[in-house]
């Protein structure tokens, strides 16, 4: 369906639909993203300016929460490729799960808070792997999973598997 | 049972965050979004008024340059830079297009990004070296030195072997981050 444009009072009130109903995962994803304060602040600003931008020419090509997602995620990805050299190495899921019951991370994160370890999780993940266990963090369904990342249906199934178990050993273990 | 109650503890920590609540409001937008256009400008001004100066400055160069042979080698670097400036600006300039951002899933999103950055990289020899090239290599010929013009192309050709060497090596970096992606998605 081609975009349409939309007049500037449709493009307002569909911003303000859209952060009434995803503002505060939009927030949750600026700090999944972005552990600094500041630059978090400015990545937020950056995504609801993108959100509010492109729904110019929100044309119902998908639903409402699939346009916001990928707008936030690609906004984000963004920033990350381009801070690239300046952040550590990204692993995937499985090289994730290789690291458990390591020592270091044990005695690194045995006392913090459980959610400080959950973002400390998150952020060695590569972008796409960020993307799947934000998402399914908000308890997004697989098909919505798949839309928003281009993911097939079974690559998705095998992510959210690998996101279940790593939790599971984890956050038993630390809990 | 005991996986379930995991799954639930982890979304719960996750979905109860305390946060800011901040939203812009539709001035704070309307001023970002301004704000973001002016420094797009500015950037493109920049670019270009670079490009502009070095023309200007040849441009003086040549008018009072009695010699030919390098009034023809200002003549070919200003319109050397004239298209370096172009295909700067086009090659990596931002592409930030709002409605694109929501039309393209993440992967192709994040690969097309990638696929840029790595393109703009592996043909800095056709943008950036070649349209200077011809006015260099003659003022190179023009101008009288005692080392022999075939040590002095022989250091310019080292030096855009250099170029090429970085450029090529980022590029392949960028092949890799993309292969990565694409293992992913498998």
């Amino acid at each position: 369906m081609p975009a349409q444009q939309r007049t500037s009072a449709e493009q307002d009130r569909l911003y303000a639909e859209a952060t009434s109903l995803y503002g505060a995962a939009l927030e949750r994803l600026a700090r999944a993203y972005e552990p600094d304060l500041e630059r978090r602040r400015d990545l937020l600003q950056e995504i609801q300016l993108a959100v509010w931008r492109s729904f110019a020419g929100f044309g119902e090509q998908c639903s409402m929460r699939t346009w916001v997602y990928r707008v936030a995620h690609n906004v984000a990805t963004s920033q990350v490729v381009r801070r690239r050299g300046r952040v550590p190495t990204w692993v995937s899921l499985d090289e994730l799960a290789e690291l458990h019951g390591s020592r270091d991370w044990e005695r690194q994160f045995g006392e913090q808070h459980a959610l400080e370890r959950l973002f400390a999780l998150i952020e060695q993940l590569r972008p796409l792997d960020r993307q799947v266990i934000v998402l399914y963090l908000e308890d997004t369904d697989a098909a919505t999973i798949g839309e928003i990342t281009g993911l097939s249906a079974v690559n998705v199934a095998t992510k959210v598997h690998r996101i279940k178990r790593l939790l599971i050993e984890r956050f038993r273990k630390g809990s | 049972m005991e996986h379930e109650s995991t799954d639930s503890h982890v979304k719960g920590l996750w979905q109860q965050q305390l946060l800011q609540g901040s939203r812009m409001s539709r001035e704070q937008l309307a001023r970002r979004s301004a704000e973001f256009d002016r420094r797009i400008l500015r950037r493109n001004a920049l670019e270009y008024g670079a490009a502009a100066v070095v023309v200007a400055f040849l441009a003086v160069r040549v008018w009072f340059e009695t010699d030919w042979v390098v009034r023809l080698a200002g003549l070919l670097l200003m319109a050397g830079a004239g298209v370096m400036a172009y295909q700067l600006h086009r090659r990596t300039s931002v592409q930030r297009m709002p409605t694109d951002l929501a039309l393209e899933d993440c992967i192709s999103f994040h690969r097309r990004v990638l696929e840029r950055q790595r393109d703009a990289l592996r043909s800095v020899w056709l943008w950036y070296l070649l349209p200077a090239t011809p006015g260099v290599v003659l003022l190179l010929a023009a101008q009288r030195s005692a080392r022999p013009l075939a040590v002095r192309l022989a250091a310019l050709a080292a030096v855009a072997a250099f170029v090429l060497f970085v450029n090529g090596r980022a590029a392949g970096q960028l092949e890799r981050a993309i292969d990565e992606l694409d293992k992913s998605v498998e």
